[in-house]
């Protein structure tokens, strides 16, 4: 994987100074706040999609995780918010649409043209005179694809292709709609490790729906959790599990023999094969590890386990609905 | 950023996705060249000397009209009914590539394609068959005629793709209409002239009809009245502008498509 030797805010900067004018260059960087919401309700014709009645706001910079179940209202959000779905309530975004760069679930290009042509049409200059669309280019490591037609293409170059396209865009504001989905493992976590790079040097605001927590762990600091076209709850990584796992949790096989071991201790809700326990204090986790490894039991300590977090928020969330 | 601009790569872009989709190069190129060199071979061995060049005028200007029947209409509404089908039109917009650029990129290289296409067909049909070689103001009119009805099948086109806004069903509707309007210009083995009585009635009410019963007499410079055609080029004009408009209501109403983007702000 190359290395991008450019800091992508620097480079957003400098394309905005070319083509917008100061005062709203300048109002750009006074923002305070990219997203804010206080309610929202979308409407498919009688189809309640989605209610969220608490305030939300995201900051310049944040990376934000929009999760929950198929039909939770992920991307009715988006929608919402790109202006796309009929929806009511008081609710800003600080861009217009067009300024915000997008990576929907569904991106297809003309499927006879190659490559090539599509980027120099979308970008409208030379690929060759281009340094910026070189780098992502390089970055994605998809050189190789540019004479391709966009039919031949696998699954993970479609989905580099438009994030080469959208980051191209320098917009402060990204939404991503499921970037990984339908990729078999090792693609999915090449797509989100160059994701995570990039926006490790990268300010611009990320808010981006996936299925997949663990490869989200890495890349936001805060979560909107949705579920049946509700808010469950939001806010940043380390706060929600604190809320609903507590300071750390310790995770083990379900079986009997671990599960009589820990009878002692008060398991939480837990994906079905594991055994996880929240620990209140640093002496009751010492207490817990001491007795695993004792009994030589593998386990796994997490402070950070979004889909620990979901299960126990939505277990929550259910009892107080 | 958006991007409004006509330029040398969106220009380039539709072009290519013009010439690769095979349609147009064949339906509006090679065809009608094949169909004026069939039927004029067929013709001209029973046609006596003195009307040669008549029958190969009427074969080579009503072959003429089969160009932007394929190319602007056919080709058109196929292209673009199958990229609203998979909203790549949509995805551009996103990119900034606004929806009226890429109308108007489209619209300019079908019209660069149609120029190519027509002359390709003259120079075949002057130097291969014996035709009447019309004065420039004749030449011209005739000619005026062939682009305005471009312009009204490329709206068309344009309409019935953005109704239907998927690929079979548009291309099955664009292919029936496309022989349709080939069987009333008497390109389909039936000239205008022996047309059935009910059938001429119909046939009168579209502008193809008047390409051989008028147009191949403007071409050989006689004095006759276009006004019908006029008429009837008017009425399919505004019948293509309001399946062009109606379409666009209808996606107004019943969701919010592409470029009809509502910021909601506090």
């Amino acid at each position: 994987m190359s290395h991008l030797n450019i800091n992508a805010r620097q480079v957003m900067i400098v394309h905005e100074e070319q083509t917008t004018p100061a005062p709203i260059l300048q109002a750009i960087e006074r923002i305070t706040e990219m997203i804010n919401i206080d309610s929202l309700d979308v409407f498919y014709g009688r189809y309640h999609a989605l209610t969220i009645d608490r305030p939300i706001y995201v900051e310049p910079g944040d990376r934000v995780g929009i999760i929950g179940s198929n039909g939770a209202g992920k991307t009715t959000l988006i929608r919402a918010l790109l202006g796309q779905a009929q929806a009511r309530g008081n609710f800003s975004v600080a861009l217009p649409p067009h300024k915000i760069a997008v990576h929907m679930q569904q991106n297809e290009y003309t499927s006879v043209l190659p490559i090539k042509v599509i980027i120099e049409r979308i970008i409208d200059r030379p690929i060759a005179e281009d340094t910026f669309i070189q780098e992502l280019i390089s970055f994605f490591d998809f050189e190789k694809n540019l004479k391709k037609r966009y039919k031949t293409l696998s699954g993970g170059e479609k989905q580099r292709l438009t994030l080469i396209l959208v980051l191209y865009q320098r917009s402060p504001l990204v939404f991503m709609d499921e970037v990984t989905s339908g990729l078999d493992f090792v693609t999915r976590q090449q797509v989100m490790e160059l994701l995570v790079d990039w926006f490790a040097e990268s300010n611009q605001t990320l808010c981006i729906v996936s299925h997949y927590y663990t490869e989200l762990e890495k890349l936001v600091n805060k979560i909107i959790y949705l579920e049946d076209g509700q808010l469950v709850d939001w806010g940043g990584n380390q706060e929600l599990f604190r809320k609903y796992c507590g300071k750390t949790v310790l995770m083990c096989e379900n079986n009997v023999t671990n599960k009589a071991l820990m009878s002692g201790y008060k398991p939480m809700a837990a994906p079905d094969h594991l055994l996880a326990f929240s620990c209140k204090d640093a002496a009751e986790e010492a207490s817990m590890s001491s007795l695993l490894r004792h009994h030589d039991i593998d386990y796994r300590r997490t402070s950070n386990d979004i889909e620990l977090m979901t299960i126990n928020a939505k277990k929550y969330w259910e009892s107080k609905v | 950023m958006k991007n409004n601009k006509i330029t040398y790569h969106s220009l380039k872009y539709e072009m290519l996705n013009l010439l690769a989709n095979g349609y147009i190069p064949f339906f509006g190129i090679v065809f009608p060249i094949f169909m004026m060199l069939l039927i004029s071979y067929a013709v001209g061995k029973d046609v006596p000397a003195d009307f040669t060049q008549l029958v190969m005028t009427k074969i080579m200007v009503t072959m003429m009209m089969i160009v932007p029947l394929a190319i602007t209409f056919l080709g058109h509404s196929s292209i673009y009914s199958e990229e609203l089908e998979k909203q790549i039109p949509q995805r551009l917009d996103m990119f900034g590539v606004t929806l009226r650029s890429q109308l108007i990129s489209k619209m300019i290289v079908q019209f660069i394609l149609l120029t190519f296409a027509m002359g390709l067909n003259y120079a075949v049909g002057f130097m291969t068959l014996d035709v009447y070689t019309p004065n420039a103001g004749d030449f011209l009119l005739v000619n005026l005629y062939f682009y305005l009805l471009a312009v009204s099948l490329f709206i068309l086109g344009h309409g019935i793709a953005n109704w239907i806004r998927r690929h079979a069903p548009a291309f099955g509707l664009a292919m029936a209409l496309y022989f349709s309007f080939m069987v009333l210009g008497g390109v389909m083995g039936i000239e205008v002239d022996d047309f059935p009585p009910v059938m001429e009635s119909i046939a009168k009410i579209f502008p193809f009809y008047y390409v051989q019963s008028l147009f191949v007499k403007v071409w050989m410079g006689k004095e006759v009245s276009i006004m019908p055609a006029v008429q009837s080029l008017i009425f399919f004009l505004a019948l293509a502008l309001l399946v062009f408009f109606t379409s666009n209501l209808f996606h107004k109403r019943h969701r919010i498509g592409f470029g009809q983007r509502k910021e909601v702000t506090r």
